[in-house]
């Protein structure tokens, strides 16, 4: 499209040229992208001259002969000067290169059509190349966050997050969205794709702008366009070298129970007896200060010496071995190139990129990417565009990292001693150390485990190795008609092993306890003496082919775009896992006995040799019809419509079943075209709606009961199978309907431009799991439409230019909203702990959001024995398993606000001056609500899970004045720490406000880029991960990482790097 | 010409919406998915044994009486429901997840999946497969079984038709409301699904833990026993006898041994495992039971060991290992079971002969005389001695305690922790343990 536009113009003025010759004629381009610019200012200081750049870029200036001097100026390019000579029979081509925020975004990438944002009714974001850009983060889709609109990273169930596109979709199904790069689904690892290598991103967001992409399109789009060539363009050569370092992280922020407070209360629970039962069981681990109370009481040790032993450990804090002797600063290596030329008939672009990481714990990444891609036209009206990409991505395993193990308990102690204070290892038990000083005579083993060491002994590694190959052929069958079949080959391998090595702990491990001594002492070894090789493939090899019927034409007044076609989607799996056993360093392996169980050496239980073998295959396809088509009359009225039929080879799932329509309409009125219109402050002004459904990826929806089958059973050894799905007919498909109204406006100059879009969402089979009657057999959830609900929202984007001229100050602003509630609710048990889980889970009363924070009613702490205290039938209570049994239903629960942010978005701010460009970044999320973590007696005797609330419960009366954290008994009761887990007292807001990125970068002025004969070129300086500005709660906790008691904030990196074209 | 090239897209178009992509569309996604139609699916379901072999209930062991705990070893149990049901408190919660009720019907929806299967096969098929019917039948009559004894009272001939036994689900479909069946109706519905498996089982499996002949005669030897219906007990008892019959003697194994016997020895007829309950395994064995075990009776060294304080600990049982359960059935308990219902009819001779012929294969050589008595009592006095001392912790204690306290009531069982008395008075309703509160209140069901 904008190929004909820019081949039309240049026939145009060459037919210009030819009259009038006395003129200064120039053609004002984008630097990157080669297109006119419109409304560019030029002006002549000397004569007061002032004229503007017409909408394919081109000016004209009527001046005397002689040498002057131009000063061009458009917002979002750098403003140049220039001198020219009058007159001249050449016409001037002046680049203007972009500003570090480009303004206008070109187009919009749906996946199957590229359209000017003006000819569009859907709603759609476009993250250009500069914001991504101005980020330096390996991954891509990270980057998005700081700088897209309507887009959130999710981060309360992992770390790594998931991206919410305008409130979170059900947790049944995959929850990501959908990610298509260039014209397809990218099945691979979203990490092999290479930021710099991205032109641009487009976020479809609402029922129009995704149900092109049918029942895949649930949970979102994203779009993902990369770097092309153009044609009758220069060679050109980009790079790209930038080097970070990133900090260690910060262990403190976990709220870690004291080492003191750790080891009183192992004394105190010493004493009553609680140790009694692990001691009497052979070979189980206690921790140090267990076994030095052991010790004194067997009389190996006296009061005093044991009193000694325990007062050293009291001054150890394993987060700071940690700090100290484990973790180390992380770097970050990127490079890339890219080289592009292209004829009349012919271009090509290579593009090539390394990234080299190495993280805190030393942990290699390493990825190469390579990309050759070429568009040649044979004839008249055929383009073959052709591109082959390579990416090679690797991983190798590190240190062992904190919360990576643990000795005695479930967590490891905090008074762990990491290295000892003559610099060697420590040893930490995994059996009692009393047992490991006698067991087996010396003949075995070294059964000791020594964290700060044992990853040398253990390499672990990961390569990912991605082939995508594309073609795209089409063909103009007529004017306006184009045909065209595209087809893209993926090839995933990941191949992961890891190897622990015969001195790792976990081959000595496995060896000692399959070790036979028989009373003569002669030892036999049932696994092999050696190292331990486990090897995991994997295979995703993806075929899609796609049909298209184009046909675009402007016949009058009348606009018509619409295409068609089919699209058919294979892929499969298949992964392959086993492992070898008394590997050595010249490769030799060792057999074992799979078939027979041995006894343990320690328990004498008879235990089977672990196979770990495991053969998968999948076999999936996609086939897809689909139809839009927009039809616009004077470029003022546009009216558009999409439908797509999916279906898919889903399992136990009867044929009729498998297709599912979804469609969607919508309208645009350019109401600034309007001839009534005179608002000459706001030359461009334009409204749109739309509406439609947007679907949810397959729903496990089984018609029939189907199983799965396992490994074999070592007993028969013949194949065992589980249930998979229960068949479960009466499931309907979750689909939601979407309204979306929206404004698209810009003031004069564009010195504000922006969109405001007003949505609303509705449903009424959310999908869930459901808790049901356990005497069914079935588990105790099953996928089930659980509710109905309704919600809303907007999303705002503003650009503006605050300040321009010499020192310029550009703001963009995305703001959304979103809130949503339950309108009708399905299922009878309204058990109140069905709502009170660790995960996300469907609120099951009307009027509250889909996902709430609920609560437990908390009634302060007992005065005189500092028990939490509840509500049971509106009187305080502390009979917390009537409390928190099932007699308690959600009503009785006090409602906190919603579980996922409701106002959130980010705000970039760039200020420039000369060449100096700083851009500051800045992301928040508002208005919701989580639950902060603390004491559970239960998790702490059993698992030594302690929290450093510990030292804040309740001891003496008078304390409930100060706490809220409940006095311990002992022993513990699991209802009582469950109440004060999930009661009120607990809920934190968790607004906040975080510095995502600072970016300082300096271009230099265009007549030193002549002097060092570059194109362009920026060197900058980011820092990443910069921290929290502000939280509303006063436990400076990052609600983002208030997931567990060990998630700790991605630490900051600070980088430097350089950019140039040739 | 151009005409042709329309054609392109729209045979394109019709390809994907006719019968050839119906074909793409009915490809299997995933090797290992199957619909259950196959006798070798069937099997493979049965074969799951972590799920049908390995999940046995033990709260009724936990409720009896062969342990204890001190106040210090009660405190120290983690799980406030093994301390609930220790001290046989209503409040047992059971808000952990894989909860024993949940266990033993999720294996009663495998057998019904496979009865369910089994019957929608050819007629040719069902045929030469009847054995795998036979198997479902066995796990879903042994899980209603165990499942009665711990949440049912007794079975009580003059209310059985009335008194409230488990809901007896006999489908896989998991919308129908769960409602408690009468007992007798839980009896009928286990012994018609016992009797209908020994008729289409084999009489030696490839291995143990598939259930077979032997295993159905067992089961209904258990449940008549449970009944009070001894004749029929006797008999069941003997047919499996007939089927599997062989003793270890204890003089041919290593009694010192830390867990003395194998898995699978040849007195096991059919597997059935109970994950480790903390009470028993943290506790200690009652002194007077200990006691009774003859210094020449090799089980007082193989099923026990003692502490360095004195204490005595349970070493572990058929299942060789420490901290699991042996709930299956071995000859043991057949020949124990005969022998009482020998006795019970007045067949003392055979009676006699029974106990004696186990009793020669549990002292050390030489040192057993044959008991002698020609009173029924004194005899049957002997066999349920010998039947606790021999059958500890095999599941099947609360069952004994609770059909004995029936025909001669009991002295209440006691637990005395930090100087609170808990009893337990024979025939009291709580011998029937509550059933999980989140199953009354799904279901509406009338709690225990």
């Amino acid at each position: 499209m904008k190929k004909r536009i820019c081949i039309l113009t240049v026939l145009l003025f060459t037919l210009h040229l030819s009259i009038k010759a006395q003129l200064i004629r120039g053609w004002v381009t984008d630097q990157q992208n080669h297109a006119g610019i419109s409304g560019v200012v030029i002006s002549v200081p000397d004569l007061t001259l002032k004229t503007s750049t017409d909408s394919a870029g081109y000016f004209t200036l009527k001046v005397a002969p002689g040498k002057y001097v131009l000063l061009l100026h458009s917002i979002g390019y750098n403003d140049l000067t220039i001198t020219v000579s009058s007159p001249s029979n050449n016409q001037l081509l002046i680049p203007l290169t972009p500003s570090v925020t480009q303004l206008s975004e070109v187009s919009i990438n749906t996946g199957y059509e590229k359209l000017p944002r003006e000819r569009s009714t859907g709603s759609f974001s476009v993250v250009s190349k500069s914001q991504i850009e101005q980020q330096v983060s390996t991954g891509l889709l990270g980057r998005l966050e700081a700088v897209a609109g309507g887009l959130m990273i999710n981060k309360t169930q992992s770390s790594e997050g998931s991206i919410v596109i305008r409130g979170l979709s059900t947790i049944a199904g995959p929850k990501n969205p959908l990610i298509v790069l260039n014209n397809f689904p990218y099945e691979g690892d979203p990490n092999n794709i290479n930021p710099n290598d991205i032109e641009s991103i487009t976020i479809l967001k609402d029922a129009a702008a995704a149900s092109i992409w049918g029942t895949r399109a649930g949970n979102g789009v994203i779009v993902i366009t990369t770097k092309k060539a153009g044609f009758d363009q220069h060679f050109k050569i980009n790079v790209n070298a930038a080097f970070g370092v990133q900090d260690k992280p910060n262990l403190n922020y976990i709220q870690s129970m004291a080492s003191s407070d750790f080891i009183d209360l192992e004394q105190m629970l010493y004493q009553k007896g609680y140790y009694q039962d692990r001691i009497n069981t052979v070979g189980t681990a206690l921790s140090p200060v267990v076994d030095i109370l052991l010790q004194r009481d067997n009389h190996q040790l006296t009061e005093l010496q044991a009193q000694q032993h325990i007062d050293q450990l009291r001054n150890i804090d394993v987060r700071n071995q940690y700090r100290d002797f484990v973790y180390n600063k992380g770097t970050n290596q990127q490079y890339s190139l890219n080289m592009s030329a292209g004829s009349d008939k012919f271009n090509w672009i290579i593009r090539g990129g390394y990234d080299g990481n190495k993280s805190a714990l030393s942990e290699k990444y390493q990825r190469a990417s390579v990309t050759f891609e070429n568009t040649v036209i044979p004839l008249k009206n055929l383009t073959l565009t052709s591109s082959l990409s390579y990416a090679n991505q690797n991983n190798r395993s590190g240190k062992q990292g904190y919360g990576s193990f643990s000795s005695a308990y479930a967590q490891l102690y905090p008074y762990a001693r990491l290295r000892n204070t003559d610099g060697s290892a420590a040893p930490f038990y995994q059996y009692s150390r009393s047992y490991l000083e006698t067991a087996g005579d010396g003949k075995l083993l070294d059964w000791t485990y020594y964290p700060l060491t044992d990853y040398q002994h253990i390499d672990q590694r990961q390569a990912t190795r991605d082939l995508l190959i594309n073609f795209d052929l089409t063909y103009t069958i007529l004017k306006g008609l184009t045909v065209s079949g595209k087809y893209q080959y993926e090839d995933q391998q990941v191949s992961a092993t890891t190897l622990s090595d015969k001195d790792s702990y976990f081959a000595r491990d496995l060896i000692n306890s399959f070790t036979q001594i028989d009373e003569d002492g002669n030892i036999s070894y049932i696994v092999p003496k050696g190292g331990v090789l486990n090897n995991d493939n994997r295979i995703i090899k993806s075929n899609q082919f796609r049909g298209q019927l184009n046909y675009n034409r402007i016949l009058g007044d009348h606009e018509i775009h619409a295409l068609a076609g089919a699209e058919i989607r294979n892929i499969k799996t298949d992964r392959t896992l086993g492992k070898i056993y008394g590997v050595n360093q010249n490769l030799t392996t060792a057999d074992v006995d799979f078939t027979r169980p041995y006894p343990n050496y320690i328990t004498g239980e008879e235990y089977f040799i672990p196979s770990g073998v495991l053969l998968d295959k999948t076999n999936l396809y996609y086939l897809s019809e689909f139809f839009n088509a927009s039809y616009s009359y004077k470029e003022k009225y546009t009216a558009s419509v999409s439908a797509r039929k999916d279906a898919a080879n889903l399992f136990g799932v009867n044929t009729n079943d498998l297709w599912n329509p979804l469609w969607s309409a919508g309208l645009s009125w350019q109401l600034a075209r309007e001839g009534f219109y005179h608002l000459d402050f706001l030359p461009s002004l334009k409204i749109r709606a739309t509406y439609g459904f947007s679907g949810n990826a397959d729903p496990t929806r089984s018609a029939v009961t189907t199983i799965s089958y396992g490994a074999n059973s070592p007993y028969t050894l013949s194949p065992y199978a589980t249930f998979d799905q229960f068949g479960n007919p009466d499931l309907k498909w979750e689909t939601v309907k979407m309204m979306n109204l929206a404004v698209d406006f810009a003031i004069k100059d564009n010195r504000i431009s922006g969109s405001f879009e007003y949505f609303t969402k509705k449903s009424t089979d959310l999908l869930g799991d459901a808790p049901i009657d356990p005497t069914a057999g079935s588990g105790l959830i099953l996928q089930k439409n659980l509710a109905a609900m309704r919600g809303h929202g907007y999303d705002i984007t503003l650009r503006s230019v605050n300040l321009d001229g010499k020192f310029k100050w550009l703001t963009n602003w995305n703001f959304s909203f979103y809130k949503d509630k339950v309108t009708d609710y399905y299922l009878s048990s309204l058990e109140a702990s069905n709502f009170l889980t660790g995960s996300l889970g469907i609120t099951g009363k009307a009027g509250l959001p889909v996902y709430s924070i609920l609560s437990y009613k908390w009634a302060g702490l007992d005065p005189l024995t500092g028990d939490p205290q509840g509500y049971l039938n509106g009187v305080v209570s502390k009979d917390y398993a009537a409390i928190t049994g099932p007699s308690t239903t959600i009503n009785d629960l006090t409602f906190r606000g919603s579980a996922v942010p409701t106002y959130y978005g980010n705000i970039g701010n760039t200020f420039s001056w000369k060449s100096l460009a700083l851009t500051v970044a800045v992301s928040y999320k508002l208005g919701y609500f989580f639950r902060s973590q603390s004491v559970d007696y239960s998790a702490l005797f059993i698992n030594g899970i302690g929290h450093s609330d510990y030292a804040l419960r309740w001891q003496k009366p008078g304390d409930e004045t100060k706490t809220s954290v409940p006095s311990l008994v002992y022993p513990s009761q699991q209802a009582r720490d469950d109440f004060y887990t999930y009661s009120d007292v607990l809920v934190e807001k968790a607004d906040h406000v975080r510095l995502q990125y600072i970016n300082l970068s300096y271009q230099p002025s265009p007549t030193l880029l002549k002097g060092l004969h570059l194109s362009s070129m920026s060197i900058y300086a980011n820092i990443s991960n910069v921290g929290l500005l502000w939280t509303a709660n006063h436990k400076h906790i990052d609600p983002d990482e208030a997931r567990s008691l060990v998630s700790i904030p991605n630490p900051k990196t600070v980088t430097l790097g350089l950019r140039a074209g040739f | 010409m151009k005409i042709y090239k329309y054609w392109l897209i729209g045979l394109l178009i019709i390809s994907i919406s006719n019968p050839g992509c119906k074909k793409l569309l009915e490809t299997k996604p995933d090797s290992k998915l199957a619909i259950p139609s196959t006798p070798e699916d069937l099997q493979a379901m049965l074969d799951t044994y972590y799920k049908l072999n390995e999940r046995e209930s033990a709260l009724g062991e936990t409720s009896a009486d062969n342990y204890y705990l001190t106040s210090d070893l009660f405190k120290a149990v983690s799980s406030e429901d093994e301390r609930n049901t220790y001290v046989w408190s209503k409040n047992i919660l059971f808000n952990n997840l894989g909860n024993d009720w949940n266990n033993l019907y999720e294996k009663v929806n495998y057998a019904n999946a496979v009865i369910e299967a089994y019957h929608k096969m050819a007629p040719a098929i069902r045929a030469a497969n009847a054995d795998i019917l036979g198997q479902a039948l066995v796990f879903r009559a042994s899980a209603f079984l165990s499942a009665t004894v711990i949440w049912s009272r007794v079975y009580n001939k003059n209310t059985a038709g009335t008194d409230l036994g488990i809901p007896l689900r006999l489908n896989t479909n998991f919308n129908e409301v769960s409602v408690r069946a009468s007992i007798q109706q839980c009896y009928t519905q286990i012994i018609s699904d016992l009797k209908q498996a020994a008729a289409v089982s084999v009489n030696k499996p490839i291995h143990v833990i598939r259930p077979s002949k032997p295993a159905a005669y067992g089961f209904l030897s258990r449940a008549y026993l449970f009944m009070g219906e001894y004749e029929l007990a006797g008999k069941y008892a003997d047919s499996c006898i007939q089927l599997h019959g062989e003793l270890i003697d204890y003089n041919d194994i290593n009694t010192a041994a830390a867990l003395p016997f194998s898995r699978f020895n040849k007195e096991v007829i059919f597997e059935l495992v109970s994950p480790s309950s903390t009470p028993i395994f943290s506790g200690m064995i009652d002194s007077t039971l200990y006691a009774s075990y003859d210094a020449d009776d090799l089980r007082k060294t193989s099923y026990f060991r003692e502490n360095a304080g004195s204490t005595l600990k349970f070493k572990g049982s058929y299942e060789g290992h420490k901290s699991k359960l042996f709930f299956g059935l071995a000859t043991d308990e057949m020949y124990l079971t005969r022998a009482e219902c020998y006795a019970r009819s007045g067949k003392l001779t055979e009676a006699l002969k029974d106990i004696n012929f186990l009793m020669t294969r549990r002292w050390k050589k030489t040192k057993y005389t044959d008991f002698k008595s020609d009173n029924r009592e004194i005899i049957l006095n002997k066999i349920l001695e010998e039947r606790r001392k021999e059958l500890i912790f095999r599941g099947l204690r609360w069952a004994d305690l609770k059909r004995l306290n029936v025909e001669k009531p009991a002295s209440p069982l006691v637990r005395n922790i930090n100087g609170v008395q808990y009893e337990l008075p024979a025939n009291d309703t709580r011998y029937a343990l509550p059933i999980p509160q989140s199953v009354i209140q799904i279901t509406g069901m009338p709690q225990n």
